[in-house]
């Protein structure tokens, strides 16, 4: 054996076992031309530097390890690089680095900033919006007076106020109890005072609001602000539900009234909800429509408390209404024909309660055989769930322009009270209509003009009261002055949000009433309706298995 | 570079060869049953002696890129209707194994018998047949090739 006085080299090894590769080279049988060999560290493996750089590459590039960490596998020693590795190299390497990393944050930044801008586009959208409802519900004096065209001179609750307003307006009409009042919080609340509004206390006026009833007229003591009598917003609610479509749809009817039977979720869960429900219920019932173009849409009516009741009773029959289960159904068909419009499609939901029974019956009369609610029951939930969506989008747009409309229509609706009010004297004094004063004029007493309208709007309503609702309102008014005296404008100013108000509600009313009558009318196309009879002339007569001795 | 791959494979091929038909030198519980190409390889698995999966016998699939060996092959178990992959709780029901040496602590010294023999003893080492946490996921998302997964190579005791 040979001794060796020097440290051996890779030259030495009498076969190199490349330890990638797995191939040999024996020292005296090397192959042409002869490959680099590199020992890069303290263990017996060797291998080709073609290999062993190749490796390393794959380890920077997929495991993106750093030069600090490749290293043997077997010893762990760490490669040690030489040859061609200038200043300037490392030097553009780490600054490449150091941008990445700044890169980083500055997608982050952008990002950040795309969301909150586009949040602040629609808080001034709102915003606008807020102040443009607050003109014309309130009127442009009052308007001036509070708000002015100028934002800068705007108070500063009136930042969180404006924005909220057309949510409000769209969130009252559902049939949330609370919800449907919203709208007054932003609208009306915050106004007469300039004290800033404590919201807790709105909120609770809110909810006591509508569960006020008709009689109770006088205003609770210590009430801060009472700008619309009771009586205005317990007035019956009549708003449609819309559940259980049945057919494919069409934009939804008029859905403009202070509730909303339900939102849009649930009625999207609703009709497969119902489907295994309905196909009990329906198994003899027919669509009147042919399949095919005749959708049938059936709706509801849910109405408030008091006006539910009446309702049952004159077309059912005495019927106690549940607290808030749905009321009667009436079933209403599709007439295609009719166009889009307001008199359009109707949409209901099969009752739920034993009522509704008796309804079948009489729709069974009324409509032959059922074909179509074969034809039904084979949708699947699929076309249903379709069909639901396609109705919200419709009758999503129509909510929220419903909402937004309100208060140009409650402007509307106050010109012409103002209007009538010229002719009819006793409309008149009903909106206390008072010529505008100049802003700049003394403030006039506590109980003055506006005390006076007020005892007269409240003695108007507050005719189911007894006697004593009178020193009671005479006492209300006091107290609604003394508040109000806080604002001079309030007190002196013609009010014309009150007509406004009173104007919308006149029209909500009134529209309703629309749609109750369309909803009859309807019914009672539905249930004479009979098809027309035609002759067999023309049809051989040999297929027609004809009585042997005909008539 | 196709032809590091192809040589390394025909020799380690070679090898495994003469030590199948070897007794003594065979790795106990490790067969060679299926190598037609230099894509994909088949074995099949036993733990012997006293463990958990004792008398259960198991086939591995591997497969090969031509980035071999600078990348790891594609290891994992078959799942078919004779052989069903072994209950631990780094293989899961599709067959996939999280295993450090298929991924990061991959290098070129070592090979497929070395796989083998390391899977071998993962299996005979385990205290208790359990899945992997979160194997329905997985199971329901994997892709077909256990490489394409993002292992976390954690719980290297069990």
């Amino acid at each position: 054996m040979t001794q060796h006085l020097h440290e051996p080299t890779i030259d030495d090894l009498s076969v190199k076992l490349c330890f990638i590769c797995r191939e040999e080279e024996r020292h005296d049988n090397p192959p042409d031309p002869p490959p680099l060999w590199v020992h890069p560290c303290k263990c017996t493996l060797v291998a080709h530097e073609s290999c062993l750089v190749r490796w390393i590459l794959t380890q920077q590039r997929d495991f993106g390890r750093s030069r600090g960490e490749l290293k043997c596998p077997q010893c762990g020693e760490l490669y040690e690089f030489e040859g061609y590795n200038p200043v300037g190299l490392r030097f553009l390497n780490s600054v490449n680095r150091a941008l990445s990393r700044f890169g980083r944050v500055i997608i982050l930044f952008c990002a950040g900033t795309l969301i909150v801008s586009f949040g602040a586009g629609i808080y001034l959208t709102c915003t606008t919006y807020g102040a443009f409802a607050v003109h014309e519900f309130l009127g442009p004096d009052m308007f001036r007076a509070l708000l002015t065209a100028n934002p800068t001179k705007w108070p500063w609750h009136a930042w969180i106020h404006l924005p909220l307003v057309p949510f409000s307006l769209i969130a009252s009409r559902t049939s949330s109890v609370l919800w449907a009042t919203s709208p007054l919080v932003p609208l009306l609340f915050p106004w007469p005072s300039t004290l800033p509004v404590v919201a807790a206390a709105n909120a609770e006026q809110a909810g006591t609001w509508a569960v006020r009833p008709p009689a109770a007229v006088a205003p609770a003591p210590g009430t801060r602000v009472r700008d619309v009598p009771p009586r205005a917003i317990s007035w019956p609610h009549v708003g449609l539900d819309q559940q259980g479509r049945q057919g494919p749809l069409q934009p939804g009817d008029e859905q403009e009234g202070l509730q909303r039977g339900q939102r849009e979720q649930e009625q999207q869960e609703r009709p497969p909800q119902l489907r295994p429900q309905q196909q009990q219920q329906r198994q003899q019932r027919q669509q009147a429509a042919p399949p095919g173009p005749g959708e049938q849409h059936r709706f509801q009516l849910q109405v408030g408390e008091q006006f539910h009741l009446e309702f049952t009773h004159v077309l059912f029959g005495p019927e106690g209404p549940p607290a808030d289960a749905p009321g009667p159904a009436l079933v209403a068909p599709v007439n295609p024909a009719a166009g889009a419009g307001a008199v359009d499609n109707l949409v209901g939901e099969e009752p739920q309660q034993p009522e509704g029974q008796q309804e079948q019956e009489e729709e069974q009369q009324a409509q032959p055989a059922g074909q179509g609610q074969e034809q039904w029951d084979e949708n699947d939930a699929g076309a249903v769930a379709a069909r639901a969506i396609r109705t919200t989008g419709a009758s999503l747009g129509r909510l929220i322009g419903g909402a937004l409309a309100m208060p140009t229509i409650a402007r509307i609706m106050g010109a012409v009270l103002l209007r009538i009010s010229h002719i009819v004297p006793l409309v008149r004094t009903i909106i206390a209509h008072r010529p505008p004063v100049p802003p700049a004029a003394p403030a006039a007493s506590l109980v003055g003009l506006w005390g006076a309208a007020s005892v007269s709007a409240l003695r108007l309503f507050g005719r189911a009261g007894a006697n004593a609702d009178l020193d009671q309102s005479g006492l209300g008014a006091k107290l609604l002055g003394g508040f109000l005296a806080t604002s001079n404008e309030w007190a002196r100013s013609d009010p014309v949000w009150w007509r406004n108000a009173l104007g919308l509600g006149i029209y909500l009313v009134a529209k309703d009433g629309l749609k109750v009558l369309h909803l009859l009318l309807a019914k009672k196309e539905l249930k004479e309706r009979h098809i027309k009879n035609k002759s067999f002339s023309g049809i051989d007569l040999t297929q027609l298995d004809l009585m042997e001795h005909p008539k | 570079m196709s032809v590091v791959y192809s040589r390394r494979l025909k020799k380690e091929l070679h090898e495994i060869q003469i030590e199948q038909a070897d007794p003594a030198k065979r790795a106990a519980g490790i067969q060679l049953l299926q190598a037609e190409d230099l894509k994909t390889w088949y074995f099949s698995l036993e733990v012997l002696g006293e463990s958990l999966y004792k008398n259960e016998i198991f086939h591995l699939m591997v497969r090969f890129d031509t980035e071999y060996p600078f990348k790891s092959p594609a290891v994992q178990f078959v799942v078919s209707d004779k052989v069903k992959p072994p209950v631990h709780p780094h293989v899961y029901t599709n067959g996939h194994i999280c295993a450090s040496i298929l991924g990061d602590d991959w290098s070129p010294t070592l090979s497929v018998m070395a796989i083998c023999i390391t899977i071998q003893s993962m299996l005979a080492s385990c205290k208790k047949k359990e899945l992997p946490e979160g194997n329905d996921d997985y199971v329901r998302t994997a892709p077909d090739n256990p490489k394409k997964t993002r292992f976390i190579y954690h719980d290297d005791t069990v």
